[in-house]
């Protein structure tokens, strides 16, 4: 191959999709290269999350396709999903409160029969805070260890790509560093990661390439750095 | 011989009118008191007051004062005074670990108070009713087991399955045909004999075990009820309930539905066994006595152990497996276990197969220590909803706790004098409006 670039593990191209009669995306594509860490900006309302949700299958796209490793996975239920390599952690309520720490873990590896010590050993290294507190019920944990445990628990399928649903909402600024740091980690590890921030300038410091999104279609995308470097970019999302 | 604190003299109307209106200030007084050592200075809501009020103090003083009155000056007044330490001890052992989450859980003062109260009144049930309690614990066994599938529906499909009670007997009553094969003929009185196996033909099967009235059969016919109720819950749930599901209905429909079925339920058992109350064996009962008192029939022991076995298994189930975890998940965040890969249909269909295990046990036991009835599934519905929502919605654990909460106290306040045995039932819901009011999530409920 020429091109230096690995191949895309997450593709998804032209997605129309909405609740009820209203489309939210007008055709929204994005691309996760192989390790690549990917971030999904824009203001309020411009259908970031929506777009997660189209790309899970949690929300049926009317056109365009998602593929995963070169393969259609457009409109598919979960359960297939997170067999093939791809996971998502969503914005809220993303832990089952009344099940401890290890059975959120557990739960997390549901559709796989082996191996469970191993990955349970990673996460567990990943977050030492998780460790002591196994047994616990998850409804105990702070704002930044729930999310820790909902990272945990998507990790717990070793998935090509991780989708993100703004995983520093609502967390304090030390916990939103603690948080991007342990996503890297994930990142540098190997699996892409795809996340939607409304903390745009935090997102892009860390991630390789960022996407604008504007009223449901694409704005601008590049590099983070040149995105950080944008001036409409500076303008409108980072008050520069 | 005489007692320490000497004869207290019958209490007088003014006396009861004195506890009725000095007792709530008093315990104001003492709450307030209370709130403001654990640093909790603000009595924030009316509501706290009342919790305070009613939970440490009003109901234990009420039930004193009431029972100094019944029995003024005799040992069971001594008693009543050592009743005291032990209310405190309670009050402390739950409050002082509890005095820093206090300042931000503000609501297990409520949680304390309640188990205090509960811890209080059985322990004088036992003092003074222990016979009422035996029975209550029976009974309440009975309505915890059914309970628990009420509230696993509940907790995975997220509606109100009115049809519980009717499985109950209907499975019951299966039980009875696998028994014997009969079901009521075509003119009244005449009896047909519809399978042409059945269980008491097997070798000695009706021949009495130990103390009990009945064979091993039973429990054989017990099982296999168990295992029908299983697959036709499982049934029903494709023919009806997932249609709904694929309809995207609403929750009210679903619990309409179950109502239907349950009017359905109760006309099959109506068809094929008529309206008389009918007994498993006609064998004697035979009571038997154990220490401290107490006895039994023996056929509530067997109840007792076979509601203590099962109650084993559906924990080890729930709480060690990974179908059990994943359906404790999916009574959590259905939307979460969805996103984790859970297969919620397969979820669903096994909550439906171990919901219809419970319901046939807990059906053939109810009959056991009262009868075959077409009608008494119904009635049950109340009290189980009750156990369910004391406990906590959605909650196994809380559905247990609520079963021996309601069965207990439904037995033991219609042997108060003023309480005919016909409101038993009503008992329940006071019961129920008593937690909805205190604490709305029950027990053992967690917070929204």
């Amino acid at each position: 191959m020429t091109d230096a670039k690995p191949a895309p593990v997450l593709e998804a191209k032209d997605i129309v999709a909405g609740y009820g009669e209203v489309d939210i995306l007008h055709g929204v594509s994005v691309t996760v290269h192989g390790g690549e860490m990917v971030a999904i900006i824009g203001p309020n309302g411009a259908g970031k999350s929506t777009l997660l949700r189209a790309i899970f299958g949690l929300l049926n796209a009317r056109r365009g396709q998602v593929s995963l490793k070169g393969q259609d996975i457009t409109n598919r239920a979960p359960d297939e999903l997170v067999l093939r390599g791809l996971s998502y952690v969503p914005q809220v309520d993303n832990v089952f409160p009344s099940l401890t720490i290890l059975e959120n873990l557990e739960m997390g590896a549901f559709v796989r029969e082996t191996g469970l010590a191993e990955r349970l050993d990673r996460v567990f290294s990943l977050f030492p805070d998780l460790t002591d507190r196994r047994g616990e019920k998850a409804g105990r944990l702070s704002g930044g260890q729930r999310q820790m445990l909902a990272l945990g628990r998507a990790l717990m399928l070793d998935p090509d790509v991780l989708l993100l649903d703004e995983p520093s909402a609502s967390l304090s600024p030390k916990m939103v560093d603690m948080i991007f740091d342990r996503i890297n980690v994930i990142n540098a590890e190997g699996t892409g990661v795809l996340l939607v921030e409304q903390n745009a300038r935090e997102a892009l410091s860390v991630c390789h390439r960022g996407y604008v999104l504007a009223t449901g279609e694409n704005r601008l995308e590049g590099a983070a750095k040149s995105l950080l470097d944008n001036e409409e970019v500076g303008k409108l999302y980072l008050g520069a | 011989m005489a007692s320490p604190v000497g004869d207290l003299p019958q209490l007088s109307i003014w006396v009861e009118v004195g506890l009725l209106v000095g007792v709530p200030l008093y315990a104001a007084v003492f709450a307030a008191l209370f709130q403001s050592l654990v640093g909790y200075n603000r009595l924030r809501s009316s509501s706290d007051i009342f919790t305070a009020v009613t939970l440490w103090l009003l109901v234990p003083l009420h039930i004193g004062g009431w029972l100094a009155y019944q029995y003024g000056g005799s040992l069971e007044a001594l008693l009543l005074l050592t009743i005291w330490p032990y209310v405190w001890l309670t009050a402390v052992v739950y409050g002082l670990p509890r005095i820093e989450q206090l300042r931000s859980h503000d609501d297990n003062i409520n949680f304390g108070g309640i188990i205090a109260n509960i811890v209080v009144f059985v322990f004088a049930a036992a003092i003074w009713e222990h016979d009422a309690l035996t029975v209550g614990i029976v009974l309440g066994a009975i309505i915890a087991l059914g309970a628990v599938g009420l509230t696993l529906i509940f907790g995975v499909l997220k509606f109100a399955h009115f049809a519980h009670g009717d499985s109950m007997m209907l499975s019951a009553f299966v039980a009875w045909l696998l028994l014997n094969g009969i079901i009521v003929g075509e003119r009244a009185g005449s009896e047909t004999t519809l399978l042409p196996v059945n269980v008491n033909d097997l070798p000695g099967a009706e021949s009495a075990i130990w103390d009990f009235s009945f064979g091993y059969g039973l429990i054989v016919a017990m099982l296999l009820a168990a295992v029908l109720t299983a697959g036709l819950m499982v049934g029903i749930d494709r023919m009806v309930y997932r249609r709904l599901r694929k309809r995207k209905s609403d929750i009210v429909i679903f619990a309409i539905a179950s109502l239907g079925l349950a009017f359905v339920m109760r006309s099959v058992i109506l068809i094929f066994w008529g309206p008389t109350p009918r007994l498993y064996t006609p064998g004697i009962r035979n009571r038997i006595d154990l220490p401290f008192d107490v006895s039994l029939l023996a056929d509530q022991v067997f109840i007792l152990a076979a509601a203590f076995v099962v109650t084993a298994v559906v924990y080890v189930l729930l709480f060690r497996t990974k179908l059990g975890k994943a359906m404790r998940a999916m009574a959590d965040n259905p939307d979460l276990a969805r996103i984790s890969g859970i297969d919620t249909d397969r979820i669903i269909t096994w909550t439906w197969a171990v919901s219809g295990c419970l319901i046939a046990i807990a059906g053939v036991l109810l009959a056991l220590q009262a009868h075959l009835d077409s009608e008494l599934g119904f009635t049950l519905l109340l009290p189980l909803f009750a156990a369910a929502i004391v406990g906590g919605l959605g909650n196994p654990l809380g559905a247990l706790v609520g079963g021996f909460v309601v069965g207990i106290t439904q037995e033991v306040a219609v042997t108060f004098d003023f309480l005919s045995p016909g409101y038993k039932f009503s008992v329940a819901f006071a019961v129920l409006i008593l937690i909805l009011v205190v604490r709305p999530r029950g027990l053992f409920g967690e917070r929204s």
